[in-house]
């Protein structure tokens, strides 16, 4: 019978339930994508070894999540009870025994968190092949070792859910029978409302800032620190993130409270709701902060190690290709390009040495290339004869294509015309876009190499930008495929966990919100009362969270040369999600807590 | 010759929708509130006076008939119109209290005028004067978690009344107090409507409470049973002599 009864609440409230197991889901599916990556140690190894860093930024990263999955199963949770403790509440008047009511929580609890487990490892495999997918075609590169189904990730999820659903079902079975039974019918109407006295507040304030200042102090100088930066960092920002808010922010609610502004329409109202929830809020507010930090940090850098995959290429050399004896196929090929600069120079080969009529340089000087780490642009310079003898090496690279282990002499008109060899042509040229053209180098460069003495690929083509690519490739993909996939995985989790304690608070203002449509305020007031508070649990860690990549993106420098460069572009993808989401929650919000009708 | 406030002709309601079973909870009821007055409905439990006082009250609407509140048919209000009738014409105090937890008391007083756009500093000077005479000035500082049930009521009643609306209602606002509150409360509410002239109406199944009022409607399945009014020089307990005798021979 009473089963029976419990199974009708959750049929009525399905659409409650729903949200629940779509949160957990997603939460388990994002710990699962982590996991793939972090308990590869094969992955990590093969796409670490360029930055020593990623070892550690992987174990802080796995205790963060952590400890954010510990958090959001309290919410969750605690989402749960205040969906039932009113029904179970109710059954205990009518008489049921608390041993049973204490068993069917307990397992409600646990077929609720078995089943979004098993549910999130699926879809978590699903994601994680998709996102593998997806990376490769869209960024075309190949993340070395990376499996989607790996079962070292299955079992860690496993583990931590099925443990922390343990731990919730028996304190849920606890709760039920200890709470006398109209405690338990009158929950939703408990309120918190804890005010710390002024003194204690201004040293919150003042710890806060200070840890802040700390953890952003280490990051700018990440040398002084070595391997310790992270776990520094990660804990003072963590901290003073926490900080501020249960100080700074709770004060400054209070404090416009007490303004005119606060008199005028519902604004009293939103900063009464503000205040009544921020110190539950500043939990999830501080661990959204981070996320925020850590995936917006992830998808900047990522995008980073593409740009610069990009820019190391193209800053190589002042020419994109050295052919030599240029093929008619390849002539047709160079007409898809844009060509922005040609030169083409006599040459002759004579044993192990490569001569050059140094009068060709005069009239068309050979360019040598400048990179500008700030702005990523590069600027050319033209040779003086002079100058190109003393840097030989820049014209040797390439040479080493046709003739290997050569050296390039350049000489004078009359010596060059007594080289006893046939006169050869070699056409040097700089393309433009080289992104969209990398399909017709990689042909052209396979002709290159077919024709070549040397035997090793990447040595036949060196120099070229093919080369470059085929070099410093590798190097970035994994770490570029790191950056993003990271990114938008704990953009997800930042998304459940935001809406998790957002709408469980949504319940509670059901009838509040009911209170004020028979007081008479208008529905479009009551709509932007709703769109203003959530905005503000939106706009806080968004702040803060910007504030921690941009000073976090500082230890990137090594890698990125200017992590800071074409930021505007992850960043404005990342506002638009954010955006998205913020909508999201908010039209959800309201179908809780408004009626369509009346 | 004074105003009707009210003018409520053959209200009907039904519950239900058509092809679901259907249930007569109001059966063609008619009467006039005048300015000034106190009315009580009383009725046994399930005789319709909920259902009647949300359809005064704009809460719900009629299957039929119409309500005219200060000669406004308010069935034909919907939307921003139907909130702002609500904000400036009627006050409501429920037996729950109502109060929104998260704001003071006179916060909670304020709303209704923080709604009309009354200025801040105006906003202070009316909570004022109002929370004196209502005699909650001591509270208004406290949140409704920190307030006794009676001091709730009080403070429902106060922002009930702080933007001077047309007519008070009540649906069985002493129905969680203790006796003493209760009396407070109604000797409050007969002080608001003799010294402010607020007309009130006020639902409750407690003969105590209707001795209170000027007039009371009783209803029964629906339609109106009886009325009864208090004379000028009857006493209160007089009046609720007359009340408990009237309702014993409706048990019979
Ligand atoms: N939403 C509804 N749907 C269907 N029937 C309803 C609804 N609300 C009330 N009723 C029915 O209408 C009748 C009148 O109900 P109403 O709530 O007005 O009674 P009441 O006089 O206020 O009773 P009480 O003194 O117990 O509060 C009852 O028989 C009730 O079952
Ligand atoms: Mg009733």
């Amino acid at each position: 019978m009473l089963q029976k009864l419990a199974l009708n609440g959750v049929r009525n409230r399905w659409k409650d339930y729903l949200v629940l197991f779509s949160g957990l889901v997603i939460s388990s599916s994002i710990f699962y994508l982590f996991e793939t990556l972090s308990t590869n140690g094969k992955y990590l190894k093969a796409n670490g070894s360029v930055v020593s860093a990623i070892g550690y930024v992987f174990t802080f990263g796995s205790i963060l999540l952590m400890l954010i999955t510990f958090v959001y199963i309290n919410y969750a949770n605690n989402f749960l009870l205040s969906m039932r403790q009113r029904d179970y509440g109710l059954f205990m008047m009518l008489g049921a025994r608390k041993k049973k009511i204490g068993q069917l929580i307990w397992l409600e609890t646990m077929i609720i968190g078995f089943m979004s487990t098993i549910m999130g490892i699926i879809v978590g495999i699903i994601l994680s092949t998709g996102m593998q997918n997806i990376v490769i075609k869209a960024l075309g590169l190949t993340a070395k070792f990376y499996e989607p189904i790996w079962w070292k990730a299955i079992l860690w999820t496993l583990v931590l859910y099925l443990g922390l659903f343990f731990l919730a079902a028996i304190y849920n079975a606890f709760l039920m029978t200890r709470k006398p039974a109209l405690k338990l019918l009158k929950s939703q109407q408990k309120i918190a409302r804890k005010q710390l006295s002024m003194p204690l507040q201004i040293l919150q304030a003042l710890l806060g800032l200070v840890l802040l200042s700390v953890g952003y102090w280490v990051i700018m100088n990440p040398m002084k620190y070595g391997v310790k930066t992270i776990p520094i960092s990660l804990f003072t920002i963590a901290f003073g993130t926490f900080f501020v808010f249960n100080s700074i922010v709770t004060v400054g609610i209070s404090f416009l409270r007490k303004t005119s502004l606060a008199k005028r329409k519902l604004n009293g109202f939103t900063l009464g709701q503000l205040e009544f929830r921020i110190h539950d809020y500043t939990k999830i507010l501080t661990g959204v902060t981070m996320l925020l930090a850590l995936a917006l940090g992830a998808i900047t850098t990522g995008i980073g190690f593409n740009n610069i995959t990009e820019k190391t290429a193209d800053s190589q050399s002042a020419y994109t290709f050295a052919l030599f004896q240029p093929t008619t196929k390849q002539k047709a090929l160079m007409k898809q390009l844009k060509i922005e600069k040609k030169a083409k120079y006599a040459y002759k080969v004579v044993g192990n040495i490569v001569y050059f009529d140094e009068t060709q340089f005069a009239s068309q000087p050979f360019e040598t290339v400048k990179f500008n780490s700030k702005d990523f642009t590069s600027s050319y310079t033209k040779l003086s004869v002079k100058q190109l003898k003393q840097n030989i090496y820049d014209l040797q690279e390439f040479t080493t294509s046709t003739q290997p282990n050569a050296k390039v002499l350049i000489i004078d008109s009359k010596a060059f015309q007594k080289v006893q060899s046939t006169t050869q042509s070699a056409l040097f040229f700089r393309a433009k876009d080289t992104y969209s053209a990398q399909g017709v180098f990689s042909q052209i460069s396979r002709i290159e190499f077919a024709k070549s003495k040397e035997k090793d690929h990447a040595k036949a083509i060196q120099g070229n930008y093919d080369a470059k690519i085929y070099i410093v490739k590798p190097l970035y993909a994994g770490l570029e495929f790191m950056g993003i996939f990271l990114g938008i995985g704990f953009l997800a989790m930042l998304a459940s966990c935001l809406m998790f304690k957002i709408l469980s608070g949504a319940f509670a203002d059901v009838k509040r919100y009911e209170m004020l449509e028979k007081l008479g305020v208008r529905k479009t007031l009551l709509r932007g009362a709703i769109a203003k508070e959530i905005a503000i649990l939106f706009i806080l860690p968004a702040i803060l969270g910007v504030a921690h990549v941009l000073v976090g993106l500082n230890l990137f420098k090594g890698m990125l040369i200017n992590p800071y460069y074409g930021i505007w572009v992850p960043f404005s993808i990342f506002a638009v999600l954010y955006l998205g989401y913020y909508l999201l929650v908010f039209l959800m919000y309201q179908r809780i807590v408004l009626k369509r009708k009346g | 010759m004074k105003e009707t406030v009210i003018e409520v002709k053959n209200l009907k309601k039904i519950y239900g929708k058509k092809s679901e079973r259907q249930y007569e909870a109001l059966k063609s009821v008619s009467f006039d509130v005048m300015n000034g007055e106190f009315v009580g409905i009383m009725g046994a439990s399930g005789s319709g006076k909920t259902t009647l006082l949300n359809m005064l009250a704009t809460f719900d609407k009629p299957t039929s008939g119409s309500v005219k509140i200060q000669n406004e048919e308010v069935a034909k209000l919907k939307g921003n119109s139907l909130a702002d009738f609500r904000a400036s014409k009627i006050g409501f105090i429920f037996q729950d209290f109502n109060l929104l937890e998260n704001l003071t008391a006179a916060e909670n007083i304020a709303l209704p005028l923080s709604l009309q756009g009354v200025s801040a500093k105006k906003i202070d000077s009316i909570i004022v004067k109002v929370a004196s005479e209502i005699g909650i000035f001591d509270l208004l500082k406290k949140y409704p978690g920190e307030l006794s049930g009676g001091q709730k009521q009080r403070v429902a009643c106060a922002r009930a009344l702080v933007h001077k609306p047309a007519i008070l209602f009540g649906d069985e606002p002493t129905g969680a107090l203790d006796s003493k509150s209760a009396r407070e409360l109604l000797e409050l509410m007969t002080e608001v409507n003799e010294k402010m002239g607020t007309s009130i109406l006020m639902v409750t199944h407690d003969a105590f409470s209707a001795s209170f009022c000027k007039r009371i409607i009783f209803i029964k399945d629906g339609k109106i049973e009886r009325e009864l009014v208090k004379s000028e020089s009857q006493s209160r307990s007089n009046f609720y002599q007359e009340v408990l005798d009237l309702l014993g021979t409706f048990e019979q």
